[in-house]
């Protein structure tokens, strides 16, 4: 983002907001808090007295597609002569510890690793990694949380209950190494956008790094290109729901195996119909994106796409990675997914050179446009642990070496590993090798990242027809407007109660429930919390006006 | 943890309970590795179910996490509908298992048992025995691979345009479909412990009956089936007192297609409200509620076991 | 058993025949789909839509991928370790217990009994074992996939009521010989007991080879991970994630590398399974009651 101004000046709707993820993850204090340890200073209000740290964008690195304030900066190829960014090593000699769940199946032990070696050579300091798969993680988080047995370096799940009272507890307060100028020192964490750090401000102070996605995580229709050009579509633009219904039918070939869609996708008709990005506020009054009366065109619509047949009928027995299947093996034609996603499948492409992938624009849902939703700003933040036998400044030099960005040659190093074993250079793009994506895999995004840049190794055309949606839907991007808000019971209650209306969403959608039962389910979501989570978003909203 | 037990211990036998137990001192030690085992690693550990009297946060430790009463408790009396519907999904999964999932591995091993060729009998349990093995990830997921909408099964009816059959994820079939896949999963290996009761048979009972001219069903009946009723009465009583308990990762892998209305058991209810919302303290309160209806459950069904001349778990 | 009753009738034959054959075929026939997945080709696989009964051609990549990096090997050695030996600990100790528990004049029987039973009505939470495992400072240790699941309840009391069920005019007999607890429970239990003993042995054996749960929790160095964590991190990721996340590029698990592991981790028990049902039926008493 280089033209980003300084923080004080940008509004906070003017920038990234966020899902579900990003709601959970500024749990900014806990006030009600019956239990022990915490001072009662965990306020909104001391929360924005917090200077966050001041942008500095870094300038190493100019993009071939340029970046705004929300479309991501696009590279055709990887940048010749990639600059070493960082001349020291930021490791003190001690081992530094951390703990991470990893998407992926376990790499191979430092041991067997070069790539490990190589990062534990570079970093000065060996890094020792405990690892749980993403199902395992928050049970995994919460023993060792119990056991006071926290590595120097955790990687703390978003959705964690009585998150501030946590930190205090537990990690170092960052503020006087990171808040206003003093983040210049770290010249990439400098260079994290201002708004990923409202995520990390805690208890008056800022409790973490944040690791951000933001627009890489907005998502809507992905297609397989080459599917629709067999049947002489070019360019899809349905101008309503109507039209995009008449798309799936046209594409839908169920004798041949093959569907529409891997899953239906409510969350796109709602955005046709303009709902709510997860919260909306007006003049101070918050409204939820369930509450909405457009869910009921929204559902009754989505009710009509699995009856005529359009989704594939597992999509809701399989699990994700079965859907990516039926995606790249045509089985099904649409998904809706994310910028990540999109790389992803060209990472698992079975089906030869002709592959491609694109994304839908969301039209208004009788015409017009519709409201694209941005996706949620952090995918976690990593905390210091008070008992960590480093410097915090050995910590966030650490953590500034794993920020730098796209571009530089730790970056490639970071995400691609050593040349010639974890990948092969094409002309300058690095392409990279099975061993190469085996043994990387060993959760370094976790511990800070640089923001994502659109690029795939040898397609340049991906990176353009990225950014180009990206253009086209920048201008209408909704934000969440509980992003950098507080709920004490949003932080203990909106995971449980929204897969409640998840699960009746479901049953609606597969004609199992009358399009009625949600305004009853929206009624308990209401008394059980919702009008709770209403009542106290407003006041942190009203908070953060007063100041 | 002894506390229970030794109540029931006459006082007033104290002095000859002692001499008992010196005269006992080799089967004592037997025990000691065993039941030192168990206090430790089960008995220990659950001390730490006093956070179902706490709004525990990992955070604060089990010290000093607040005190809340019987808050975590509420859920099983204030009459929560989602709660009772899981409740009332438990029992009725646990009634079609009693009849359907029990017998199963019964009837399987009569049959292996009575085979002629020793050979089929033992081929036909080595591939009976490997669905076991697989876990439930992959059971569910070959399921809807065979079965599901666009399974193999529709791919063929459809290609040959046939009706296309409503399995996976119908929620009118969900409970079938359950018991189908414990049945397909774990009957093979539930045979293995009949088959050991069935080897305790002593062939001279099969000779008698013979000479005095029973058929093979009149055997099955006065031979085998007796033969067999101890470790029937013995493992149905077992799992009674894990009546509560029915295939959490099983069906909380199917639940998003089939809904919570027929899939939520108790252990999705608590994995739901509590495990995913961070309140550990409702996890323990549920678990506590079902480690005490269990005992009841085993302690009663004992009992009527003894009533009914059978050995039941212990004897008295 | 070896003697034979009255052969049955045809009908009743080919009625049992067709049963088992019904059953076996449901059984195998996804096995089939499991093996040929695993070395199917990943397009096929893709347009299949996950299963594959017939593979275009073989391809052992799954395999290879599998293995390449050490990680699978390293853990196979491990689960093979902790089944071995705490299998033989297991049984070990159960058998001791369970033999205390099986003597009708055992003074301390009812209580202890009692606690073996409750335990297995009453599961101690995750966070307090924890605890627990590291007080006693197994944390880190491979030990800690042996030592906390080495008594189950439920085997004990399957042993127990065997033992109980043995005729006890033999041991009482033995005790009038003058042989001591040890000499009747090693020459005549134990012997005696065969079946039940390697049943029991299987259910801890595959307990143990089953387990992933404790050493995700206990063990922090994955190195010392057994097979079924480590495969499990193909099998189980992105159930909750909608996509994965930002790496260069994490490979989402192939269904043939899914199952390539499940075949990986089915042979050995399918090796080892013919070496014990040689004990299951084996008629133990034919003959001991005359003695």
């Amino acid at each position: 983002m280089p033209s980003m101004p300084p923080m004080q000046r940008i509004s906070r709707r003017t920038f990234l907001g966020g899902g579900l993820t990003a709601a959970a993850v500024t749990v900014t204090g806990a006030p009600l808090l019956t239990a022990c340890g915490s001072s009662g200073a965990d306020t909104s209000a001391a929360n924005l007295a917090v200077t966050l740290p001041t942008y500095k964008r870094y300038a190493g690195v100019a993009p071939d597609l340029p970046a705004t304030d929300r479309v991501l900066a696009g590279f055709l190829r990887y940048p010749a002569h990639p600059v070493r960014a960082i001349s020291e090593k930021p490791g003190d000699g001690k081992p530094i510890s951390f703990l991470t769940n990893i998407p992926g199946a376990i790499p191979p032990a430092a041991g067997r690793n070069p790539f490990w070696q190589a990062v534990n050579e570079r970093l000065g300091s060996p890094l020792t990694i405990s690892m749980a798969s993403n199902d395992d993680y928050p049970k995994k988080f919460a023993t060792q949380v119990a056991g006071g047995d926290l590595p120097d370096l955790v990687n703390i799940p978003p959705t964690t209950v009585e998150l501030p009272a946590l930190l205090k507890a537990k990690c170092h307060d960052l503020t006087r190494y990171l808040s206003g100028d003093a983040v210049a020192k770290y010249p990439f964490l400098a260079n994290i956008p201002t708004e990923y750090w409202k995520g990390c401000v805690f208890n008056g102070g800022i409790y973490g790094v944040p690791v951000p996605r933001g627009m890489s995580r907005t998502s809507l229709p992905l297609y397989r290109v080459d599917l629709l050009a067999a049947k002489g579509i070019k360019r899809p633009a349905p101008a309503s729901f109507a039209e995009f219904l008449d798309l799936c039918k046209e594409v839908n070939d169920p004798k041949r195996h093959r569907w529409a869609w891997t899953k239906p996708p409510t969350d796109y008709v709602r955005q046709m119909l303009g709902i709510a990005n997860n919260w909306a506020q007006h003049g101070g009054k918050f409204t939820s994106k369930y509450e909405q009366e457009a869910n009921l065109e929204a559902l009754e619509a989505t009710r009509r796409m699995v009856a005529a047949g359009v989704v594939n009928p597992d999509a809701f027995s399989a699990d994700a990675s079965a859907r990516k299947q039926w995606f790249n093996g045509g089985v099904a034609v649409f998904d809706l997914d994310s910028f990540v996603a999109w790389n992803q499948y060209y990472a698992t492409n079975t089906a030869g050179d002709a592959f491609a992938v694109d994304m839908l624009d969301v039209p208004g849902y009788s015409g017009g446009q519709g409201k694209p939703w941005m996706g949620a700003a952090l995918n976690n933040i990593t905390a210091f642990a008070k008992s960590a036998k480093h410097s915090v400044e050995t910590m966030l030099a650490v953590a500034n070496w794993m920020a730098a960005p796209f571009g530089t040659e730790e970056y490639l190093f970071r995400k691609y590993g050593l040349a010639g074993r974890h990948y092969t250079l094409e002309g300058t793009d690095p392409v990279p090798t099975k061993t190469g994506v085996v043994e990387t895999g060993i959760g370094l995004q976790y511990v800070c990242d640089a923001d994502m840049a659109l690029y795939w190794a040898g397609k340049p055309d991906v990176a353009k027809r990225q950014h180009a949606i990206q253009q086209t839907i920048a201008p209408r991007l909704l934000f969440d407007d509980s992003y950098g808000l507080y709920s004490e019971t949003m932080s203990r209650k909106y995971a449980q109660l929204s897969a409640v209306l998840l699960d009746v969403e479901n049953q609606i959608v597969q004609g199992r429930r009358p399009v009625s039962s949600w305004k009853d389910a929206v009624k308990s979501f209401l008394s059980q919390g919702g009008e709770q989570m209403r009542t106290e978003l407003a006041k942190a909203h009203a908070d953060a006006a007063r100041r | 943890m002894l506390r229970a037990p030794t109540r029931r211990t006459p006082g007033r036998q104290r002095a000859g309970l002692l001499r008992r137990l010196v005269r006992d001192r080799v089967l004592l030690l037997f025990a000691v590795p065993g039941i030192a085992l168990i206090l430790g690693f089960q008995y220990l550990p659950l001390l730490g179910n006093v956070i179902a009297f706490e709004d525990f946060q990992p955070f604060l430790g089990i010290r000093d996490s607040a005190w809340s009463g019987l808050a975590n408790f509420a859920v099983l009396v204030n009459g929560d509908p989602a709660f009772l519907r899981a409740l009332t999904n438990t029992l009725v999964l646990t009634l079609l298992q009693a009849v359907f999932v029990f017998p199963a591995p019964i009837l399987l091993a009569l049959l292996l048992n009575s085979l002629f060729s020793e050979r089929i009998k033992r081929i036909a349990q080595s591939i009976l025995y490997l669905p076991h093995f697989m876990s439930w990830v992959i059971v569910v997921a070959l399921f809807q691979q065979m079965l599901g909408g666009s399974g193999l099964l529709n791919n063929v009816l459809r290609a040959h345009n046939l009706a296309t059959l409503d399995i996976i994820g119908n929620s009118d079939l969900f409970r079938v479909l359950l018991t189908s896949q414990v049945i397909w999963k774990d009957t093979g290996w539930a045979t293995i412990l009949f088959l050991a009761a069935l080897s305790t048979i002593d062939s001279q009972l099969y000779e008698a009956a013979s000479v005095d001219g029973a058929g093979r069903w009149r055997q099955l009946w006065h031979v085998t089936l007796p033969g067999l009723r101890g470790v029937i009465i013995l493992l149905f009583i077992l799992r009674l007192g894990d009546s509560l308990t029915v295939g959490f990762e099983q069906i909380i892998l199917q639940q998003q297609a089939v809904g919570r209305d027929v899939s939520e058991v108790l252990d999705t209810y608590v994995y739901n409200n509590g495990v995913v919302a961070g309140q550990w303290g409702v996890a323990a309160a549920v678990g506590l509620v079902k480690g005490l209806v269990g005992v009841a459950l085993v302690l009663a069904a004992n009992k009527v076991a003894h009533i009914f001349g059978e050995e039941g778990v212990y004897s008295r | 058993m070896s003697r034979r009753r009255d052969a049955p009738s045809w009908p009743m034959r080919a009625f049992k025949g067709l049963v088992l054959l019904v059953f076996c075929a449901l059984v195998v026939l996804p096995f089939v789909g499991v093996v040929s997945t695993s070395v199917a080709p990943d397009r096929q696989i893709n347009e299949a839509g996950g299963l594959v009964l017939l593979p275009d051609s073989v391809h052992l990549d799954a395999y290879r991928s599998l293995f390449a990096g050490g990680v699978v090997t390293r853990a196979l050695g491990i689960s093979v370790f902790v089944t071995v030996v705490g299998t033989f600990a297991s049984l070990t100790v159960s058998a001791l217990l369970a033999y205390a528990l099986s003597r009708p004049h055992f003074s301390a029987r009812r209580p202890l009994l009692l606690v073996v039973l409750f335990s297995m009505l009453f599961s101690p939470g995750m966070i307090p074992l924890y605890l627990v495992v590291k007080q006693v400072g197994l944390l880190d240790s491979v030990w800690a996939l042996i030592v906390p699941t080495m008594v189950s309840g439920f085997n004990v009391i399957v042993l127990r009521s065997f033992f109980a069920g043995l005729p006890g005019e033999i041991i009482e007999s033995a005790r009038i010989d003058g042989a001591g607890e040890l000499r009747i429970f090693g020459s005549i239990v134990l012997p005696l007991s065969r079946a039940v003993l390697s049943v029991i042995g299987l259910f801890y054996a595959v307990g143990y080879w089953n387990a992933f749960f404790n050493a995700m929790l206990y063990l922090n160095d994955s190195t010392a991970w057994p097979l079924q964590l480590v495969l499990r991190t193909y099998v189980v990721n992105d159930t909750q994630l909608g996509s994965a996340d930002l790496g260069t590029e994490q490979l989402p698990p192939q269904a043939a590398i899914q199952m390539a592991i499940l075949v990986v981790s089915i042979v050995p028990i399918l090796l080892v399974y013919p070496f014990l049902q040689r004990h299951f039926t084996k008629g133990v008493l034919t003959g001991a009651v005359k003695g």
